[in-house]
């Protein structure tokens, strides 16, 4: 039974995921590292939430942001320039340490229980909108996704830097030889990163009124996948599979028959293995795999 | 001629040696542990010896083709599940798995068999799932088989009729002693070089440093990196089994994260594209992390009296890990064998 | 002149046309590469010498055309298919296995052929003897001066026992002495291995020398194809040397 709630429920968490791919993507475009430490920035914001969650709104979500940005910026900064002209592999390991890091670092401060956090309460309020039950969460949520994708996409597009982001995202060799230099663009796209972390934190944390050290994991999880079957350096291409990864897992949630519904995670994951087996260069490659004779 | 006599006489001792080194090597900390340590450090030292397993297991596989594999504990978890269904006695499997078919609870098999079984297992589930993986590129390749783990570790907390989901799977019997576990060590190092060394592993590094050239010598890659698949798989999952026989118990969050995370920690802090740094890694890594881990419940320095700190152990070793891809990404060997 | 076109045996490159995007790498060029000769591949940079062996050897496909081995099209194949069918190249920067041994490199492509491991590495070593470089063989290949590193190059390709053989560049790098070396050698592998031989180089002291027929191209198309002394005084071909002022004719 479809019902119109699950759609909404999807399509709203599929935005969530969306955000997160395009973090990632962001980075992988212009450094060819894809960040596993996003998870990272994603549990700084939430813990950045509990910290401030009595603070006015819009504060809250400033400082957020702040957190996000400065952690964002930082490890570019001290973890990934020494490494920057690594390989691929290297570049992977590395995320993978300072995320674990990150995670590992706050536990040792605060411990691994989660905490609860009450933020926006009046986002779970339901309204009936044409018939339909819905919660303001949702809405904000989409609404949030829109204005954030299509501001990237302005940035992206209009602006300097990210015309600069976008050349080396499609290629980086050329790039740089146009004159695009690699320590202007690789902290901006870091920092657009943590602008987009912040809001995939508030979000999930108004959702489930609960901190806890991994909140970032499965978010990263699906926006690493994203990357790869959207292909690879393809922003777009990121988002898309964001989205529909996403929305699937919250989908299959409800369609799938009771017994299945507790594998539905594996569900994706094979899907996701699937499509990667068919096309291995990724839903829409980019000419970034081909290495020139 | 000269060459000629060198290059084939001298080469079969010369062959051997690095892997009676490392093995001796490794045999000789071990005694020197049991000799000179308390009981606690000998279940410290039975723990550091299966992780030399896993990881060279690992090594064999992303040491050669190159890929850094963030999905291998799968075939860890599939070879401690299939031993612990192999060797916990059927009365219990009969209480703990009440809906498990006869001929499952009824097996019982020799703790030694059963390893070997696990690792036969864990190879043919690595055949069956990372024969179309392998066509993929490195980094595709790497996040293809984090997706595998994800699926097995999805399987592993819901699956509670086989595996007792999160409450994991208790009353495997103790079967991993140090001397097992040195045993089976030595397997693993060995089997490690015998493949690297093999007309494959040869040919799969050659994929690795340049896969191009390496197509214009004939090496098609896949299958290649197919056989060093299953080759890590079988000595992970007899690593997965030797780990089931020390804990006594099989549960999802062994074989997840952290323990990927762990093994790639010490492959990076060794050196990846050398056996004697998987080797070194495991035993610089482990000793770091026991020193960090028994920091844990606080100390005291000076005046100064810090109480505890959990997961001080996984973020030293992060801090370590970094560290030596800043400093020296090759690792402490370089990349390079001892001999 | 040209040689009679004895497909069955040749490798041919019929109507190749390479299109990258907004660049036409070759326009409609052919190829043919008789059993036993040697043929050189000149041009200025960019004229497509290099696009045209990747072609050949299975690295880019063609926008149009076909690539016939011994007159089988192998047109779609991988590179490694085409090794398997007698087909080996040498790269422009070598591309060496450079954390194996020079022994290694070389005996991992004779193992291509089938034969045993030990049968391999005599054969191996054998082969590192004939380019002089049997004093280095347990040393790192990335280690090797360039000399050294340019010949294990042609070594290795060697190594598969191809029937057809295309060499990028294998005289940059080395001296006057090294390059009149070179072409004895390249000679001397005609002549014992008997397998066919296609040369791009700039250096006219090594084509001139030996090379039976000459194809040049320019501007991705075949602007002559004809002996080493029509070639010198071939005004299409002076004039695209002239054009890029960096190459002379030596």
């Amino acid at each position: 039974m479809i019902s119109l709630q699950a759609i909404v429920d999807a399509v709203s968490l599929g935005g969530l995921y969306a955000l997160a791919a395009l973090g990632v993507a962001l980075i992988f475009g212009v450094m060819r590292l894809i960040n596993f430490a996003h998870g990272g920035l994603i549990m700084l914001s939430a813990y950045g939430l509990w910290l401030w969650s009595a603070y006015p709104v819009p504060l809250t979500i400033l400082l957020t942001v702040g957190v996000a940005v400065v952690a964002a910026l930082a490890m570019e900064r001290v973890a990934f320039r020494p490494v920057r002209n690594a390989d691929m592999s290297t570049l992977l390991v590395a995320s993978f340490f300072v995320s674990s890091l990150l995670q590992n670092g706050w536990i040792g401060v605060y411990g691994s229980l989660g905490k609860s956090v009450s933020v926006f309460p009046g986002l779970l309020d339901r309204f009936d909108v044409a018939g339909l039950s819905i919660y303001r969460l949702d809405l904000v949520t989409l609404g949030t996704t829109a204005v954030l994708l299509a501001t990237c996409s302005l940035v992206l597009t209009r602006t300097l830097i990210g015309l600069q982001i976008r050349a080396a995202s499609e290629n980086f060799v050329a790039a740089r030889l146009l004159g695009v230099r690699a320590d202007r663009v690789i902290p901006a796209a870091f920092a657009m990163s943590g602008v987009l972390a912040a809001p995939v934190a508030i979000l999930l944390v108004a959702r489930t009124g609960y901190v806890y050290p991994g909140i970032g994991l499965t978010p990263v999880l699906i926006a690493f996948l994203a990357t790869v079957i959207g292909g690879m350096g393809n922003l777009l291409g990121a988002v898309a599979a964001g989205f529909v990864l996403g929305s699937l897992t919250t989908a299959l949630q409800s369609f799938l028959p009771e017994a299945a519904a507790a594998y539905r995670d594996a569900f994706v994951f094979g899907g996701v293995l699937l499509v990667l087996v068919w096309r291995p260069g990724g839903l829409l490659p980019t000419k970034f795999e081909a290495e020139r004779v | 001629m000269a060459t000629w006599a060198w290059a084939g006489g001298g080469a079969a001792g010369r062959a051997l040696a690095l892997p009676a080194a490392l093995i001796l090597g490794v045999a000789a900390v071990a005694t020197a542990v049991t000799a000179f340590g308390g009981p606690g450090l000998s279940e410290e030292l039975t723990t550091a010896l299966v992780f030399l397993v896993i990881v060279v297991g690992l090594y064999t596989f992303v040491g050669t083709s190159g890929i850094v594999s963030f999905g291998h504990m799968a075939f860890m978890g599939v070879g401690g599940y299939s031993f612990a269904l192999m060797t916990v006695p059927p009365h219990l499997k009969g209480l703990l798995l009440p809906e498990l078919p006869a001929a499952l609870r009824l097996l019982s098999v020799q703790p030694v068999v059963a390893a070997v079984v696990a690792g036969l297992v864990a190879a043919g589930f690595a055949a069956v799932v990372g024969w179309p993986l392998m066509r993929l590129s490195p980094l595709a390749a790497a996040i293809a088989l984090f997706a595998v783990l994800n699926i097995v570790f999805v399987v592993a907390t819901q699956a509670y009729g086989i595996t007792r989901g999160q409450e994991g799977m208790t009353g495997v019997p103790a079967s991993t002693s140090e001397w097992t576990a040195l045993g089976w060590a030595a397997v693993a190092i060995a089997a490690a070089y015998a493949f690297q060394t093999s007309r494959v592993g040869l040919r799969l590094r050659c994929a690795r440093e340049d896969e191009l050239a390496a197509q214009a010598i004939g090496i098609g890659v896949v299958l290649e990196r197919f056989v060093a698949l299953l080759v890590s798989a079988f000595i992970i999952g007899v690593g997965g089994a030797l780990f089931a026989g020390l804990l006594q118990v099989v549960s999802p969050g062994a074989f997840y994260i952290d323990m990927t995370f762990t093994t790639i920690a010490m492959l990076v802090v060794g050196g990846m594209r050398s056996l004697s740094g998987a080797v070194l890694g495991t035993a610089l890594v482990f000793a770091v992390q026991e020193v960090l881990r028994s920091l844990e419940n606080g100390f005291d320095v000076g005046p100064l009296s810090v109480t505890s700190l959990p997961g001080l152990d996984l973020l030293g070793v992060a801090a370590l890990g970094l560290l030596v891809l800043m400093a020296r990404p090759s690792g402490v060997t370089g990349g390079r064998e001892l001999l | 002149m040209n040689a009679p076109p004895q497909v069955s045996e040749a490798l041919v490159g019929q109507g190749i046309t390479v299109q990258f995007d907004g660049l036409r790498a070759l326009s409609d060029v052919d190829l043919v590469l008789n059993p036993r000769e040697i043929l050189g591949l000149i041009g200025p940079n960019g004229a497509g010498k290099t696009t045209l062996v990747n072609v050949l050897s299975g690295y880019v496909k063609p926008t149009r055309g076909r690539v016939l081995l011994e007159g089988r099209d192998v047109t779609g194949t991988t590179p490694s298919t085409r090794v398997r069918k007698g087909l080996a190249r040498s790269f422009q920067g070598t591309r060496l296995f450079r954390a194996l041994t020079v022994l290694e490199n070389v005996e991992a492509g004779v193992l291509a052929t089938g034969v045993g491991r030990s049968q391999a590495r005599g054969r191996a070593l054998s082969l590192l003897a004939r380019f002089g470089l049997e004093g280095r063989v347990k040393q790192r290949a990335g280690l090797l001066p360039a000399g050294d590193q340019r010949r294990l190059g042609v070594a290795r390709a060697l190594a598969v026992e191809p029937r057809f053989l295309l060499l990028d560049e294998p005289a940059a790098g080395l001296n006057e002495v090294e390059s009149g070396e070179l072409v004895d050698t390249i000679r001397t592998i005609r002549d014992e291995f008997g397998c066919a031989i296609l040369v791009i180089d700039h250096d006219m002291r090594v084509i001139m020398p030996l090379c039976e027929r000459i194809q040049a191209l320019s501007f991705g198309r075949t602007i002559a194809i004809a002996a080493p002394e029509a070639i010198r005084s071939d005004p299409a071909v002076i004039a695209a040397y002239l054009g890029s002022q960096e190459e002379g004719v030596r």
